[in-house]
């Protein structure tokens, strides 16, 4: 689908395909259309062309509370003049439910987020995190097949969103023909959480794949970048073995051997993405991939030792164990990898 | 998924629409109809014709022409006199802060919802020839004849106004102090600047706005009160609603009622613009309540 | 923080305490002393009465009374229904139709209320629509005088209602009336409740427009006052003066009494 605000193009030729029971993360930086896409789904924008599909059901012209979703949003939104309990049976009510239908799925859902206890109080009474709880046993009321996730641990400290991640992603297990659809900046969340993650970026979709792929084999530039931090190098073709799978690559004076990609040809140019993780020091004598780098930066960060490198007017950033013994600054080393772990990326990104 | 290139348009448009009719129409049945049918009495004196003679002569009695002059007069001093004691409270309250200023300007505030002729028959009370001040000063003075009588005339009517609408200008003023940072003026303190120019130099700018806005509200308000001139009642002070009200009531004559009451209004819809566009101007941070 | 000497602090507060105390304290405490008055030659009242009060709440002050708060009732709920249709009416709107509008609800306060009497007069004296001399004309009259506060203070309220709530309640499946009755009213209570306040402050203070359209035997408060007073009984006018602000007093305190549940912004 395509939507456009008064000329501005918001996204793009978005598609996307979305399969039952999983959780489907859609990261990017602000502006990129990931809460436009959501709000789309959700019935709030119209797309300006193109189609949703809910199932089999095309809900393009549906209005949002005839479509079957759940939504939980950044600031809770619990209405504040009503319980607990009045919060979560409110989609019931608002469809006409049987009472005694209500009462069993106020304590079920409750339940499910664990906030059993709450019933009979008002949201003011509550902690951010219980509030959230709640937002999502709301949803979860009106059993929609599609729940939509927009930031929604966003305006939580740092300690309970990672317990906010765990019980998510227990919820998914306890509802396991739940559809997800999660919005979020927090790349952390989105790599525990998602089956597939959707990166997007300037109202298009950069890439998608299932979070693992993405990570370890980026497919451009812009989501290596994005998800988690890379180290690129530039190289040029010098070899290709396709038996092996290797590929010899020229960089900065050093010749390398990464994994075999198909774009690869002789001579032509490209970038390696290697993670910060996957470089080491060499030891002396090992064979294997050699870089000859320059320290530049040692910063020690508690549980890891992050390194910065210069080689040949390229930065390479190395992530350790802490170090027993200081490294100083302008001392030359010779670095590692594994091939498996350099993915090539076009030139264009 | 088929991706038609369909340009899908929300139906809800005409729907708002709809909903906008029912009130419209009693404000448009309420207001701008007797509106549009006292411009056409004072166009048509109720008879056929258009004709400019009733506004003719309108203009040209000496009564209206005091009536509008007194209107201005009255208006002018009064939003000047709102401005300064208005800027002046507010300067206290925001800068030279005591217990209790919060309710002090709480307690100024409420005179907004109070009937506006109230303070002009406390006046009576206070200033009138049997009043406490005047009796305050024959005691002391020995006179037999009250000394202070400016309540009959239009100062009398200016001081009322004057107290009844500072409310409006000190609330939005409030409202700018209260932005200001006071990191600023405890820095330009520190630099040496005494008092006085951290006023000219660091509120008065900030609070322009606030006064602009307030400033041109009060000129609307002025111009358009009729209670306190009633109860002032002092001779030669009539302003133009008081005119359309003797017109009118007094002396049955709706047809230059009817002209006085369209200058009047043009009047007051122009100062209303001038307050509108002020506020457009600055951005609507001003409490105003119009 | 502008002074820092405490004497000069202690001028300014005297100063301030000297204007606020003559420009606004002692015109009420003059009033209430008046109402109690049976006298007052010089610099003080004499000979305390209650019976100015006494006349104030009987007789035709009585009714004078009685048909203040009625007609201020009536206004005020008119003036909150409309209001509030009014600015409920014009979210949805875009931007252009939504100013004009908007001003077309708020010049009915920026016109005299002489001339707003002077137009329902002219206007209705004449059958089909013959209101002129009734009831109803005054409560009109009124009406007109406060909705655009009633409509600005709603539209205030609504524009820092966040829009997630009544999103939120569309897609749990409420529709548009369920939503409007169950989650954006009451969460605009407090704004309706000042609304509502306010509206029935103005009327009951309200003059210009009550002179030009009041019937006899349904003249107002205000009316009141003006007509004891000009033909001399300035005491029994203070006595009225103070039961005006008491009864709007006690309606607005009556009125913050009633239970929200929603913290007002």
């Amino acid at each position: 689908m395509t939507v456009a605000y008064r000329g501005v193009t918001v996204l793009e030729d978005f598609s996307l395909d979305v399969r039952m029971g999983e959780i489907m993360a859609l990261i990017g930086p602000s502006g990129s259309g990931k809460t436009t896409a959501l709000r789309a789904v959700a019935g709030f924008v119209q797309p300006t062309r193109g189609r949703i599909k809910i199932g089999t059901r095309d809900v393009t012209a549906l209005p949002p509370y005839e479509r079957g979703i759940g939504m939980v949003v950044q600031n809770y939104a619990l209405f504040p003049h009503m319980k607990v309990e009045d919060n979560v049976a409110f989609g019931l009510r608002a469809r006409k439910a049987p009472r005694d239908l209500i009462e069993r799925r106020i304590d079920e859902c409750l339940r499910l987020v664990g906030m059993g206890r709450f019933k009979g109080r008002y949201p003011r009474e509550l902690s951010g995190g219980q509030q959230q709880r709640i937002a999502v046993a709301r949803a979860l009321a009106i059993e929609p097949r599609v729940l939509l996730l927009d930031e929604p641990l966003s305006a939580l400290d740092a300690q309970i969103r990672r317990q906010m991640v765990d019980e998510i992603g227990k919820l998914h297990r306890d509802l396991p023909a739940l559809t997800v659809l999660y919005v979020t900046h927090d790349q952390t969340e989105a790599l525990t959480l998602a089956d597939r993650i959707a990166i997007m970026h300037d109202g298009k979709l950069s890439s998608l794949g299932p979070s693992q792929s993405l990570y370890r084999q980026p497919p451009n530039r812009f989501t290596a970048e994005f998800l988690g931090r890379a180290n690129l190098l530039p190289i040029r073709i010098e070899a290709v073995d396709r038996n092996a799978g290797l590929l010899d690559a020229r960089f900065a004076g050093n010749l390398l051997k990464v994994s075999y990609d198909a774009k690869a040809q002789i001579g032509a140019e490209h970038l390696v993405c290697i993670r910060p993780h996957a470089l080491r020091f060499a030891e002396d004598g090992a064979r294997g991939n050699r870089i000859n780098a320059t320290v530049e930066e040692v910063q020690w960060q508690g549980d890891h030792h992050a390194i910065t490198f210069n080689c040949g007017g390229t930065t390479l950033r190395l992530v350790t164990k802490p170090l027993r013994e200081r490294l100083e600054r302008g001392v030359v080393v010779d670095l590692t990898f594994d091939p498996d772990d350099a993915t090539l990326i076009g030139a264009g990104g | 998924m088929a991706d038609a290139a369909l340009a899908l348009r929300r139906p809800a448009p005409r729907v708002d629409w709809f909903w906008v009719v029912p009130p419209l129409t009693v404000i448009g049945l309420l207001f701008f109809y007797p509106l549009a049918l006292i411009a056409r009495q004072a166009f048509t004196g109720g008879k056929t014709g258009f004709t400019f003679d009733h506004f003719a002569s309108v203009l040209r009695s000496r009564q209206f022409h005091s009536a509008l002059w007194n209107t201005i007069e009255i208006a002018l001093a009064s939003s000047g006199g709102c401005l300064v004691l208005g800027f002046v409270v507010a300067l206290i309250i925001a800068f030279v802060p005591f217990r209790g200023s919060r309710d002090a300007a709480r307690f100024i505030d409420t005179f907004i919802a109070l009937p506006t002729f109230l303070m002009a028959l406390s006046f009576t009370f206070i200033y009138g020839s049997a009043g406490v001040l005047n009796g305050l000063l024959m005691d002391i003075t020995g006179s037999n004849a009250p000394p202070v009588d400016f309540v009959y005339s239009i100062w009398g009517v200016i001081l009322a106004e004057v107290t009844v609408f500072t409310p409006f200008v000190l609330r939005p003023l409030l409202a700018a102090f209260s932005l200001i940072d006071t990191a600023q003026i405890e820095v330009a303190s520190s630099l040496g600047a005494g008092p006085w120019r951290i006023v000219r130099q660091i509120i008065f700018p900030a609070a322009l706005p606030a006064l602009l806005a307030g400033g041109s509200l009060c000129l609307l308000l002025t111009v358009n009160e009729f209670g306190i001139i009633l109860f002032i009642g002092a001779k030669g002070v009539i302003t133009l609603p008081l005119l359309v009200y003797d017109k009118a009531i007094q002396e049955g004559d709706y047809t230059p009622a009817c002209a006085i009451a369209v200058i009047n209004v043009l009047l007051s819809l122009s100062l209303y613009s001038l307050y509108r566009l002020v506020l457009a101007h600055f951005g609507g941070r001003n409490a105003g309540m119009v | 923080m502008l002074v820092w000497s405490s004497s000069g602090r202690g001028l300014i507060w005297a100063f301030l305490a000297f204007v606020v105390g003559l420009v606004y304290i002692a015109p009420l405490a003059i009033i209430l002393a008046a109402s109690f008055a049976g006298q007052w030659n010089g610099v003080f009242p004499s000979l305390p009465t209650l019976s100015h009060y006494a006349s104030a709440l009987t007789g035709d002050s009585g009714a004078e009374l009685r048909a203040s708060v009625i007609t201020g009732m009536a206004a005020s709920a008119f003036a909150l229904t409309v209001g509030t249709w009014s600015a409920l009416a014009l979210r949805g709107l875009p931007l252009v139709p939504r100013r004009i509008l908007d001003l077309a609800f708020f010049i009915p306060s920026a016109v005299p209320s002489v001339s707003v009497g002077l137009g329902l007069l002219v206007a209705f004296s004449r059958p089909p629509l013959l209101l002129n001399g009734t009831v109803t004309i005054v409560i009109i009259a009124h009406f007109i005088l406060i909705s655009a506060f009633t409509y600005g203070s709603v539209s205030a309220g609504l524009a820092r209602l966040s829009p997630d709530f009544e999103q939120v309640a569309e897609s749990l499946g409420a529709r548009p009336l369920y939503r409007l009755w169950h989650v954006t009213l009451p969460m605009i209570l407090p704004y309706l409740i000042a609304a509502f306040s306010l509206s029935f402050a103005l009327s009951m203070g309200e003059l210009g427009a009550t002179v030009m359209v009041y019937p006899p035997g349904w003249s107002t408060i205000p009316v009141g006052i003006f007509s004891l007073t000009d033909r001399g009984d300035v005491f029994e006018g203070a006595a009225m003066s103070i039961v005006l602000i008491i009864i709007t007093l006690i309606v607005l305190i009556l009125l913050s009494r009633i239970p929200t549940k929603v913290a007002p912004r």
